[in-house]
């Protein structure tokens, strides 16, 4: 039931939504009682994919989520702003950029045991599996060659929960600055909250 | 034959979501070796496609594969199509149906997420596009998945061909059967956005050719298209059926009878026309009254009996419907239109529905007196409860139904065989129904006998259903065992949790204590011994039940509390924290703050919790909610909604009502 550590596999899926699974238990209990009909659950999961890499003296970070065709309906009538059933550029623009200011502020970010963090860069693509891929980057110190131990707790994942994948960890050839995965140990302590995505990695300077 | 053509299309859907998930698991097998599919060009996957097809193999995996590439794809493989090669047209139509089932997405998803499938379908230079992908309809034979493909890409020249088939003096049946059966599925599953109107002119001119009417099956599969499609502009033409010579016309041409008197898609047909023609529907509407008791009264055939007493609930309030029924039962033996008679009984409220039931209890094989005891579960008369306790002392095992309607009549005298049945009973589930019964049923017994339960039972599921029981309806002696439960560190969290809320219902010093204690110290009573425990996340959630507990046993700054609560927590407590306000009908600000939110279970839960609490107060906002553009589309999007849509009728008549509104 952990999740704290980076996925074993690139391209392994981790299910860790399933732990915030009591409390939605709980919460659906209160309707299951009235209406006994077989539902998809009323809390809308995202899946995420996630790629970081090193350029320009930043640490990037490409955010993919995945929504739900309801999720998004409900993103445009939030984004509507002038009720016309259409969405302005404007209404968009105002829209993401919000999300992204708010998601940004929910990853926690450190490196080498200091905070960094994660500003919105560039603008949020949007793709026909209903993707919403946010771009951040961070300011990195002078790093000095060797490895240099990182991690990310996203508090996106625990208001959002969902499967992760992480891209093309380590991406790169031998000279370049690379991002790394690292796998949970067994017996590690355990993180501040099961549901958040914590994903431990090191930055490589060769 | 009917049932089969009820269900082909969704096994169809079945099958092909299935092969989707083959597609997505051996995506990377299916092509040739050491090439991924995402390292191609779209192009070069059509290509590659195209050469499995042209050398024999059935790529159906491949395709789909091709097809979640989206309508780009979509349009190249339209580049490819070859009448002379039918495995290859066939294996391209099944990727364009693919990537083109994307035109149930509202619009603006499309313009924003998908702006290729928007310019094909919502823009007039995608018409084109549209014909070079429905190319295939002039074909002589057609690949089996060109209806589903055309349909979902190229409605334009699909229509087109639909007209010319309207038209023609030898149409081409088959042909027309062909699509039948996908473009009845997609309009009933409410996958369409734009052409339904469209649709609706067209089935009507295929009416008005004698070449397809006087074709028995073609005329079938016409009468099912304007059923599934709510075509209540087809109504005088589904009434000129209901005397056809064949029974297999009859009986679909009732049954589209009561998909046409459905009243939404009567008021849709109503609001889109002139007053003309909605006078036009009303005097239709008068008609088929008449002539659906006229037939009750003559038809012979069972089977088509059988669909005529489906088709009854269509007239929920009319007595002369109720009394044809009482005669149809009385009249016809056959269990199954009896049967029919009774599942409509369950959904009207015909002032002969006790008469109809009694009489199942004189006939009660092959099922009858089943669906008669679900029909007393959605109309426990008193004068029923005789006979079912009667029955109910009669059976030796316990019987579902029995039990059901042995709750909803709420009389005490079931108690004692329902608590015999229980002390056997081992099965959980039938447990489970037992104790939801004697919830129903008041008194000082069934309220023993709860407690009883609760204070013995072993199964985790059941216990946490005893605690929702408990949080219901007082139990005598409840309030020590829900202290106990809530303090056993060794109880799963979703007892507990429910032991908690429940606790907030008692107002003994034993409860007040208990949560006391809880709220002094979560970190002692909600940590585990282990290390690995989940420590945080049972904390969070004992905070957010002892919260709502304590706000619901009126304790003071709980108002407070709930507020931060609310806005500190995920979605799912969100939900929690505003289904807790419905249950105690309870007003309470997070509800304005849940009315307003982007998240969809938020949003169902503060308008259950606002009909509840306050209607009238949020009459306004919850009618603005409806009429939101982006609601109105989710709401008819065919997606799963919760019954949010019935939430917010329920919860705007309450505010319009206050008096006759009920809770769903």
């Amino acid at each position: 039931m952990k999740r704290t550590s980076a996925p074993l596999h690139p391209s392994a899926f981790k299910h860790g939504f399933r732990d915030t699974l009591g409390l939605m238990i709980l919460g659906f209990l209160f309707i299951l009682t009235r209406t006994a009909f077989a539902h998809e659950s009323p809390v809308d999961h995202v899946e995420r994919e996630l790629r970081f890499w090193v350029e320009g003296g930043q640490l990037h970070l490409s955010y993919r989520v995945q929504q739900s065709e309801r999720a998004i309906l409900m993103q445009l009538h939030k984004m509507d702003t002038d009720g016309d059933g259409m969405i302005s550029e404007e209404e968009r623009g105002t829209f993401f950029a919000a999300q992204s200011q708010k998601i940004a502020g929910l990853l926690k970010l450190d490196l080498d045991n200091h905070p960094l963090t994660f500003s919105p860069a560039g603008v949020v693509r949007l793709d026909a599996r209903l993707g919403q891929t946010f771009e951040f980057t961070a300011p990195l110190p002078a790093l000095s060659a060797g490895r240099h131990p990182g991690h990310m707790l996203d508090g996106y994942s625990w208001l959002y929960p969902g499967p992760f994948r992480w891209i093309d960890p380590g991406a790169g050839n031998q000279n370049d600055i690379r991002v790394e995965s690292v796998a949970q140990r067994a017996g590690d302590p355990t993180l501040v909250h099961p549901a958040w995505l914590d994903l431990k990695f090191e930055i490589v300077v060769p | 034959m009917s049932l089969l053509r009820t269900i082909a299309p969704d096994f169809r859907w079945f099958i092909n979501s299935l092969a989707c998930l083959c597609a997505v698991a051996i995506g990377g097998v299916s092509l040739p070796s050491g090439v991924l599919a995402a390292e191609l060009s779209d192009r070069e996957l059509v290509q590659q496609l195209v050469a499995k097809a042209d050398a024999g193999d059935s790529p159906s995996a491949f395709g789909q594969t091709v097809g979640q590439r989206g309508i780009p794809a979509a349009l190249l493989c339209a580049e490819f199509l070859d009448e002379a090669k039918p495995q290859r047209s066939q294996a391209l139509y099944e990727a364009i149906a693919f990537a083109a089932y994307c035109r149930r997405s509202n619009s603006e998803v499309l313009r924003l997420y998908q702006p290729e499938a928007f310019r094909l379908f919502y823009l007039s230079t995608g018409v084109a596009a549209q014909r070079r992908i429905a190319v295939g309809l002039g074909w002589k034979n057609w690949p089996a998945s060109l209806p589903d493909a055309v349909l979902r890409a190229a409605p334009a020249p699909l229509l087109e061909w639909l007209q010319t088939q309207a038209k023609s003096d030898a149409p081409e049946l088959d042909k027309l059967r062909l699509l039948a059966g996908p473009i009845g599925w997609w309009l009933r599953t409410q996958n369409e956005r734009r052409e339904m109107h469209h649709f609706h002119m067209v089935l009507a001119a295929l009416a008005l050719n004698p070449a397809i009417t006087r074709d028995p099956p073609t005329l079938i599969a016409l009468l099912q298209m304007m059923a599934d499609a709510g075509a209540s502009g087809s109504l005088a033409f589904v009434l000129q059926n209901l005397d056809a010579p064949q029974p297999e016309v009859r009986a679909v041409a009732i049954l589209a009878l009561g998909q046409l008197l459905n009243p939404a898609a009567y008021c849709q047909a109503c609001c889109a026309g002139t007053s003309a023609v909605a006078n036009a529907q009303v005097a239709d509407r008068a008609q088929a009254l008449t002539l659906f008791i006229e037939r009750a009264g003559k038809e012979q055939d069972a089977a088509v009996l059988t669909k005529l007493a489906e088709t009854a609930e269509a007239w929920p309030d009319e007595p002369r419907v109720g009394q044809a029924m009482l005669d149809l039962f009385v009249r016809v033996p056959d269990a199954a239109v009896r049967r029919s008679v009774l599942f409509s009984v369950a959904k009207t409220r015909w002032p002969q529905q006790e008469k109809i039931i009694l009489r199942a209890f004189d006939a009660p094989d092959d099922g009858v007196l089943s669906v008669a005891l679900q029909a007393i579960v959605a109309h426990p008369l008193p004068e029923l409860a005789t006979p079912t306790i009667a029955r109910l002392n009669a059976q030796k095992e316990p019987q579902p139904q029995l039990i059901d309607a042995a709750g909803a009549l709420a009389d005490p005298r079931a108690v004692p065989q329902l608590l015999r049945w229980l002390e056997r009973e081992r099965n959980a589930a039938v447990r489970l129904k037992l104790a939801l019964a004697l919830e129903r049923i008041p008194g000082d017994e069934s309220g023993r006998a709860l407690s009883n339960l609760l204070e013995h039972e072993g199964d985790p599921l059941l216990a946490t259903h005893l605690c929702r029981i408990a949080s219901r309806r007082e139990l005598p002696g409840a309030a020590p065992l829900l202290a106990s439960l809530a303090e056993d560190s060794t109880a799963p969290m979703a007892i507990r949790g429910q032991a908690v809320w429940a606790l907030g219902r008692y107002h003994e010093p034993v409860a007040r204590e208990c949560l006391a204690r809880l709220s002094g110290e979560p970190e002692k009573y909600f940590s585990a011994p282990s290390q690995e425990a989940l420590i945080p996340e049972a904390l969070e959630q004992a905070r957010l039940f002892l919260t709502l507990a304590r706000l619901r046993m009126g304790e003071p700054g709980m108002e407070e509390a709930l507020t931060k609560t609310f806005e500190a927590g995920t979605p799912s407590s969100q939900l929690t924290c505003l289904l807790a306000l419905e249950e105690m009908k309870r007003d309470h600000p997070v509800i304005t703050s849940g009315l307003e939110s982007g998240d969809f279970a938020v949003v169902l839960g503060a308008v259950r919790a606002a009909g509840a609490a306050a209607p009238l107060k949020y009459r306004a906002q919850l009618r603005a909610l409806q009429q939101a553009s982006f609601v109105t589309a989710l709401l008819s999007s065919g997606l799963d909604t919760w019954r949010l849509p019935a939430a917010l009728d329920q919860a705007i008549r309450a505010g319009d009502f206050p008096k006759i509104a009920t809770h769903p």
